[in-house]
């Protein structure tokens, strides 16, 4: 079923969008909350409380896309289960990947009054411009779905040997970026 | 807090990123463009020719038959070509006539270190039998004419027999280093 008319199932308040919406994207919705969680369980409640978030907000949202408003929910929500649940563990494909920008930017004490998480989405945005279309596939689905290196090996086609190198050279060019920007002092 | 605060900017993230990233397929590999294409062919190419090299260089029959016989046609002529196995003989070849027909003398002989020649004459009727040795060492010979080649033994030494198809009274050989004809 194409997104528009799952959206119109939410305006017309029909509960077969839900389940459409779970037909199409539920694999994509289950495999971000997990890769943040790593539990299956927390992910599946998460799904779900992110579908009658989606129930809730169409309408009057018109969201286009359907799977990036949705997903976006999904993470939002499992992030928040992550920081309730990241006093007990912390072994989830998400606290690797955060492990890894640790050195990309600067302590809190020394930006935060210059840069607010809106600014510097924008220059990643800026620096993603420069890249090629798969490095950025690979840069998102790393950090904004925390995808592990074979997950994002088998999307792309790549080794996950590849996946990595291309990640550490991402990484150093991010820092060198957002050093020009001024964002590292 | 460092990556506490590029999660939070990665959730600042624009829609079209995120789309991106749902939407993206990869390029197909498994089929062969223009250029692979072009590439994987020359690669083969490379490989046959290898092989066959190798087979030369290993083997003696191949090598024999492909360094044969290669005729040439021109202008009527047939051109032999021989470059293959060189067959050690002795020093000097001689050719010497033993018999000719009853009825037949000899009416004029002549040896160099190049050529050898002998004419016999039957005076009832007059016919002529004239035998010519040419050592040749270019490894070419002239036949006018299509041919048969076959291969043949002289006093122990292999040769080729070149024999024209139009009933001629010209035969011609070829031994190891030298092309004999009469």
């Amino acid at each position: 079923m194409e997104d528009e008319e799952i959206i119109d199932l939410f305006f017309r308040r029909s509960e077969q969008a839900i389940g459409e919406l779970e037909a199409k994207y539920g694999g994509l919705c289950h495999s971000l909350s997990y890769n943040i969680l790593g539990n299956w369980e927390d992910a599946q409640e998460c799904v779900n409380d992110a579908y009658l978030g989606t129930w809730n907000a169409i309408p009057p949202e018109h969201p286009d896309p359907l799977a990036a408003f949705v997903c976006r929910i999904v993470r939002n929500l499992s992030l928040k289960r992550y920081n309730f649940n990241t006093a007990v563990k912390r072994n989830t494909t998400f606290d690797i990947a955060i492990s890894e920008v640790e050195n990309c930017i600067p302590a809190a004490d020394d930006t935060e009054s210059r840069w607010n998480a809106k600014e510097l989405a924008r220059e990643i945005e800026s620096f993603l411009d420069t890249q090629s279309r798969e490095n950025r596939v690979i840069f998102m689905r790393r950090y904004w779905f925390a995808d592990t290196y074979a997950q994002i090996g088998e999307l792309v086609g790549i080794s996950e040997k590849n996946v990595s190198v291309r990640l550490v050279r991402l990484r150093k060019q991010l820092r060198a970026f957002l050093s020009e920007k001024g964002v590292l002092v | 807090m460092n990556a506490r605060m590029f999660m939070e900017a990665m959730e600042e993230i624009g829609t079209a990123y995120v789309e991106e990233a749902i939407c993206y397929k990869r390029k197909r590999r498994g089929s062969l463009s223009g250029s692979r294409l072009w590439r994987t062919a020359a690669a083969a190419c490379l490989a046959v020719l290898l092989l066959f090299g190798a087979v030369i260089a290993v083997s003696p029959q191949v090598r024999a038959a492909v360094l044969g016989w290669v005729k040439d046609l021109s202008m009527g002529y047939g051109r032999y070509y021989f470059a293959g196995e060189e067959v050690p003989q002795p020093e000097r070849l001689t050719y010497r006539i033993t018999a000719v027909p009853d009825g037949y003398v000899e009416l004029e002989r002549s040896e160099t270190d190049f050529a050898a020649m002998a004419i016999y004459c039957e005076k009832e009727t007059g016919r002529y039998l004239n035998f010519q040795c040419t050592f040749g060492e270019g490894g070419t010979v002239n036949v006018s004419g299509d041919c048969v080649v076959t291969p043949v033994t002289v006093r122990g030494l292999p040769g080729t027999s070149i024999v024209p198809r139009i009933r001629s009274t010209i035969t011609a050989w070829y031994g190891p280093k030298r092309i004999c004809s009469s």
